[in-house]
């Protein structure tokens, strides 16, 4: 545990010292708060599931941004093999490398809540969708996080990792819509593979604990293959 | 609850078990016995996400459920659970849905709600696109159509609603059609008519009535929105005339007269006391300028409701600007009143409550108590003409037996009758009014009412300081910071 802290640390300096947690984070909130003034000056309507969509969007389009240097860099500048020699487990690294990222992406998410604020000051919003659209954000930068540290593992090229983040993330978002064309069980298996899918009904207010478990198994999914992975070298 | 509690002890054991398979699959060693390290990868991979969609599989067949919306507008309607709660005999249900209609899967989830409350209640939930040879063995042609049987009745329902579904078994439980028959021959509202047309409020109020023709020459409303939502109720709507000397059929489980504007004739105010004395029920709507004939007034009498003169105004309690279009949100206690929002009525005239033996009289809508009368509705002459002001009935229920011997009837009056025309009848809660007491007359006060559940959405209004204010701190001031840090780090670095 004492191992896992101290990388955590490491990973959170390394990200904070890194100009590009920064600038992926203004760029976030500079289009996100854009587009939350504008709409609610346009409609007037007091809640956030826009910008939660918004947010779910952007962070697809970010993460592999935030998670292409973690395992490439590393394997680029040859630091991983002097990382995995070190008396630390690789899901130690793995791990401390996840929570790291995901502390910058959720804070990002936090400033966010601002407008929740904003919205509170002037009307009454309704807070159950909120909430519930903040937690399907979490699990889904959850596993943006893991699936973008699995690919950057894959490779010592930043810009191949990130490509394959965001192919797999946009396969994952339209992976319904081929259903129709599966036969079955396989239909079932690719509306159900769905980010959007599980995504949705959630930001309504509306909370399966199966799309919760989509979120968790599938991260879960990607930090075992990536410790996995590692642990081969 | 408990079922609830099962699937959630079931999420954190299915992912506890996940975490301890992927805690194991670590261990395994790089080449699994004689096999090579590709042939190996391949296999731990594809094990590992054959777990991972099992324990898929599995969540989503013990799912839980929160709806967390303040309107609880993934939860099933009260009328729908009442009227489930209530079954008596096996109803099934098979609702082939399609998954990708988040309404579809809602419905889904409150189906599945709905069936934990009765076990007379037999829901199943099919795939339309995995299931077609069963949808067509069923005669299903459309996503998202729900099959009600019972016995050998059936109904198919195409909804997302779980009230269509409510709507869809008390059609089914209904043993016999249901007729409300609506009275024809005196110039009522018509039925077949969906005119409407929207109002102007000028400096002499509001008019619906002949006088308001002086003002303005307009065909009069319809009601044929009313005989809608009550058709999708399962009822059937059918003009009667009595005026031939014909008794009120005994089919009619309800009879609507709806503004009359011609007086009736001492023979049809007879049939009308024998049709109340066979146990009938009747829901009557006038107007304030309608002159009643003698006949009906001593029929109504002796149900114990007597029709005043003139208009109500209520300087409190109306309807944006015109005092008399009165506005009622609280009601009397009654089975026709619960759960009903506010409704208005666009010139009203004042009921009262005469002593008759048998019968009990509850008045449903009333004006608040600083409402006064007035005759005079284009003069201008506007003050109070029947003493101080006070709360006065709009619209009440009475409900006993006409003599002794004959059968318990049940009556709904109004001094109004423009609040259920096409133009009115949509708005607030005036169609649950209307609704509701067709529900009772008809001896079905579980039935749900046709209005949808409307989502208010919570708006905000800003000033033009306050939005400059939001503009600047979320467009400038927020994203400034974080890039001003990653400057400074920049700096302190370089």
């Amino acid at each position: 545990m004492k191992t896992l802290r101290i990388l955590f640390a490491k990973e959170l300096n390394a990200i904070l010292a890194s100009p590009i947690g920064y600038t992926v984070s203004a760029v976030f909130l500079l289009v996100l708060g854009y587009t939350f003034s504008l709409t609610l000056f346009t409609t007037k309507v007091a809640n956030l599931q826009y910008i939660l969509h918004q947010m779910y969007v952007l962070s697809i389009l970010l993460v592999p941004v935030l998670t292409m240097r973690s395992f490439a860099e590393e394997r680029r500048s040859e630091t991983l093999e002097l990382l995995l020699t070190a008396p630390v487990g690789e899901l130690s690294i793995v791990l401390a490398k996840y929570a790291a990222t995901l502390t910058l992406v959720l804070g990002m998410f936090a400033a966010s809540l601002l407008y929740a604020l904003i919205l509170d000051r002037y009307g009454e919003p309704d807070w159950g969708p909120i909430y519930a659209g903040y937690l399907a954000l979490m699990l889904h930068a959850s596993l943006l996080v893991a699936v973008g540290l699995l690919m950057s593992s894959l490779t010592e090229n930043q810009v191949v990792a990130a490509a394959l983040s965001i192919g797999t993330f946009l396969m994952l978002w339209f992976a319904d819509s081929v259903s129709y064309l599966l036969p079955p069980p396989f239909d079932s298996v690719a509306i159900n593979l769905s980010l959007i899918g599980h995504f949705k009904p959630m930001v309504s207010g509306s909370v399966f604990l199966s799309d919760v478990g989509y979120f968790v198994t599938a991260s879960m999914l990607a930090l075992f293959l990536a410790t996995w992975g590692l642990a081969q070298r | 609850m408990s079922a609830e509690l099962a699937n959630i002890g079931w999420f954190f054991g299915v992912v506890a078990a996940l975490a301890l398979l992927f805690a194991a699959g670590l261990k395994l060693p790089v080449r699994i016995g004689s096999t090579s390290r590709v042939v190996t990868a391949v296999l731990v991979v594809g094990a590992a996400l054959t777990v991972a969609i099992l324990a898929n599989v599995a969540l989503f067949r013990h799912d839980a459920y929160l709806d967390l919306t303040r309107e609880k507008a993934f939860t099933p309607s009260a009328e729908a659970r009442d009227l489930v709660l209530a079954l008596k005999e096996p109803i099934d249900v098979a609702y082939f849905y399609q998954k990708q209609n988040p309404g579809a899967r809602a419905l889904t989830t409150m189906l599945s709600q709905l069936e934990r409350q009765n076990p007379n209640f037999h829901v199943q939930l099919i795939d339309a696109d995995q299931s077609p040879a069963l949808a067509n063995s069923l005669g299903v042609r459309t996503y998202n159509s729900a099959v009600l049987r019972a016995g050998d009745r059936r109904i198919e329902v195409v909804t997302t609603d779980d009230r269509e579904i409510a709507l869809g078994l008390l059609r089914l439980m209904r043993q016999r059609e249901m007729v409300v028959c609506f009275a024809a021959g005196h110039g009522e509202y018509d039925i077949d008519n969906f005119e409407f047309h929207t109002h102007f409020e000028g400096a002499q109020s509001h008019h619906h009535d002949a006088s308001g023709l002086a003002v303005v020459q307009m065909e009069q409303h319809g009601i044929g929105r009313l005989r809608r939502a009550l058709e999708k109720l399962g009822l059937v709507a059918r003009k009667v005339s009595f005026a031939t000397g014909q008794a009120i059929p005994d089919d009619c489980a309800v009879l609507v007269e709806a503004n009359p504007r011609t007086a009736y004739s001492p023979k049809e105010s007879e049939l009308l006391r024998r049709y109340l004395e066979r146990g009938g029920s009747a829901m009557v709507l006038v107007e304030p300028d309608y002159v009643l004939d003698d006949s009906i007034a001593a029929v109504l009498a002796r149900a114990g409701v007597k029709i005043g003169d003139g208009v109500i105004v209520d300087p409190r309690d109306h309807y944006f600007t015109d005092e008399q279009m009165i506005a009622v949100s609280r009601y009397g206690t009654h089975p026709v009143t619960r759960g009903l929002s506010l409704s208005f009525y666009p010139g009203a005239r004042p009921l009262e409550t005469v002593a008759a033996a048998d019968v009990r009289v509850v008045p449903l809508a009333t004006s608040s108590t600083e409402s006064y009368i007035i005759s005079d509705r284009l003069g201008k002459r506007v003050e109070p003409e029947t003493g101080p002001p006070a709360a006065r009935i709009i619209v009440l229920a009475s409900e006993g037996r006409i003599t002794e011997a004959a059968k318990p009837f049940r009556l709904i009056v109004a001094g109004d009758a423009d609040f259920v025309s096409n133009s009115f009848f949509p708005y607030l809660g005036n169609s649950d009014v209307v609704l509701a007491g067709i529900a009772w007359l008809t001896r079905e006060e579980r039935a749900p009412t046709m209005k949808p559940p409307v989502e208010v959405l919570p708006t905000v209004t800003l000033t033009g300081a306050q939005m400059r204010g939001i503009f600047i701190v979320t467009v400038l001031l927020m994203p400034g910071l974080v890039a001003l840090a990653g400057v400074a780090m920049w700096w302190r670095r370089r």
